[in-house]
């Protein structure tokens, strides 16, 4: 089980966590980054660069952060809102490029201030 | 990376710690049998997982495991007199007052006591029970209430001129040492050498077993190995895949077992096992054993892997037991000779398993985690420590300790190495639907039994 990005990072995408990224599996959706699940290699490198403490090891997810796991997964296997197919494992967030939509999920929390 | 905290936890043994906890609920190596091979013979020190310890051979032919200071009054029970004690008794005796103590830990003599003193009977040193196994032996050091079954992994049934079991000194954490040991990846740099190119190819970079000759070829031709890990019920197993010259699919398996175990990937497949044991924190002992004799698996990949390298080897072979002696250290820089690696060898260390000891000890005692960067190559290793940390999480919230059971298949431990067929899965590699293993080594397939 890998590495998950919970609530806190929406409105903020600090982005720390991608430059630490040795396989560039971090992804920016529309308000909140999101990590490919297939692609993470659980290095562990994100988790101490995340100001707000965002990012979590799938296994010590809290109650809170558990629903994150299946919807870092949706962020790449369900089809989103306004495409017609699933991201899959493009490979690469920065040659994807960002991505301009969330997650129903993520989409559907009150703007943070 | 680790955090300072996970570091810790992860790398520290000693009693009370949580991974000290975990590892003591297997049963471990204490020292090799031929440190102990006579019945009243010199009794040998013993530092195991922090803890210092005498190991010796009674009259009896016991081997007892107890602690080294005399609980008297702490003088080293290793300078000892191993000899016959009172009434039928024997165990070591102490050189300061006399006491003695058998392989249990018994008091069984307390000459320095009046005659009339029952105090003898109140006092124990602390010990362990031992089990010789593939010229081993090994021993419990965690709660007695809790001692887990002895795990065959196939040295039970060795007769005494199959037994091969060697060890080496190293001078880092045993997580260090272990890494090391699992990581595929490097053998396609730090111990490649230039004359791999001269290698005649003898056309087996093809679907199936490759010679061991040619399987340099195939380390030195992609030197970026992609990395699939499956969970089993022991720990996991991984291939490292690499494209061959020819454009076959290449695949080193390899296994690691529960806590400290390796099993190395060699065509066609092995059950040679490698232990990192801690003697503490800051030092390992590497031990290597055979789990059986399997004739006629020595002729699938030819000649000898090192045999067409121009390493050297360490004097391991004495009888192929014993104590292996360290001939390159930090001291003398491992030996290394830079004509050598400007010219012949990437390392220019000459001796193959120093190779590995120059970067391994060379991270420092304990290598800090939290400072390295890990990369796709490294995803074994991220695994191997992941599991072992939760392992020790959940033994210490009161749950029980992996691939402990005495029902499970230990001899059926597994790594391989092949040219994969197209569309063959690499996880039926090893294991006993494998028609190789089912060739060599048919005394330990079961009928079907869950893989993972």
């Amino acid at each position: 089980m890998t590495y998950l990005i919970a609530e806190s990072c929406v409105d903020l995408m600090d982005r720390s966590c991608v430059d630490v990224c040795p396989v560039d599996c971090i992804y920016t959706g529309e308000r909140k980054l999101y990590i490919n699940p297939a692609e993470c290699i659980e290095c562990g490198a994100c988790e101490p660069e995340c100001p707000v403490d965002s990012i979590v090891y799938g296994q010590q997810a809290s109650e809170a952060e558990a629903p994150h796991i299946a919807d870092n997964a949706a962020f790449f296997y369900e089809v989103l809102p306004g495409r017609d197919a699933p991201l899959g494992d493009p490979g690469g967030a920065s040659a994807a490029g960002p991505v301009g939509v969330d997650t129903p999920l993520v989409a559907a929390l009150p703007p943070k201030s | 990376m680790l955090s300072a905290q996970d570091n810790e936890f992860l790398t520290r043994v000693g009693p009370g710690t949580p991974m000290g906890d975990l590892l003591r609920r297997y049963w471990t190596p204490a020292l090799l049998v031929s440190e102990v091979p006579e019945p009243a013979g010199d009794p040998v020190r013993v530092r195991l997982l922090g803890e210092d310890l005498v190991a010796f051979r009674d009259v009896n032919g016991r081997v007892g495991l107890i602690q080294e200071n005399c609980p008297h009054r702490g003088a080293s029970l290793f300078y000892g007199r191993n000899e016959i004690g009172p009434d039928g008794t024997c165990g070591l005796r102490c050189p300061y007052h006399g006491w003695q103590f058998d392989a249990d830990g018994a008091c069984i003599d307390m000459p320095s006591e009046p005659p009339t003193s029952t105090f003898k009977d109140r006092v124990r040193a602390k010990a362990y029970p031992t089990h010789e196994s593939g010229g081993i032996v090994w021993t419990y050091m965690g709660p007695s209430d809790t001692i887990t079954p002895f795990r065959d992994f196939g040295t039970e049934s060795l007769e005494p001129d199959q037994v091969a079991a060697t060890k080496l000194h190293t001078s880092c954490n045993w997580m260090q040492a272990m890494e090391g040991n699992m990581d595929t990846s490097h053998i396609s740099w730090l111990h490649q050498w230039n004359g791999v190119d001269d290698i005649p190819d003898d056309g087996s970079d093809k679907p199936g077993y490759p010679s061991n000759a040619m399987s340099w070829k195939f380390w030195k031709h992609d030197r970026a190995p992609r990395l699939e890990i499956e969970d089993t019920w022991y720990g996991f197993k991984y291939v490292g895949i690499r494209e061959t010259p020819a454009g076959h699919t290449h695949v080193r398996m390899s296994a690691y077992c529960y806590p400290y175990h390796t099993v190395i990937a060699s065509v066609p497949f092995s059950t040679q096992h490698g232990l990192f044991v801690p003697v503490d924190d800051h030092n390992t002992y590497r031990y290597s054993f055979s789990t059986r004799v399997n004739e006629g698996l020595n002729e699938v990949g030819g000649e000898n892997l090192f045999a067409v390298s121009p390493f050297e080897f360490g004097p391991a072979e004495v009888g192929r037991n014993g104590i292996i002696p360290r001939r390159y250290t930090l001291e003398n820089d491992y030996g290394i000779d830079r004509e050598d690696q400007r010219t012949t060898t990437f390392s220019g260390v000459r001796e193959f398993i120093s190779q590995d000891f120059m970067v391994t000890e060379t991270m420092g005692p304990i290598y800090d985690r939290s400072q390295e960067h890990l990369g796709t190559s490294d995803k074994a290793i991220i695994r191997m420590r992941r599991l072992l940390i939760a392992a020790a999480k959940r033994l210490a919230e009161g749950g029980e300790p992996p691939a402990v059971g005495g029902d499970l298949d230990y001899r059926g431990i597994r790594s391989a190495e092949k040219i994969l067929e197209s569309g063959e899965d690499w996880r039926l590699l090893g294991t006993d639907a494998d028609p190789m293993v089912q060739r060599y080594d048919a005394a330990n397939v079961r009928t079907p039994l869950a893989e993972s």
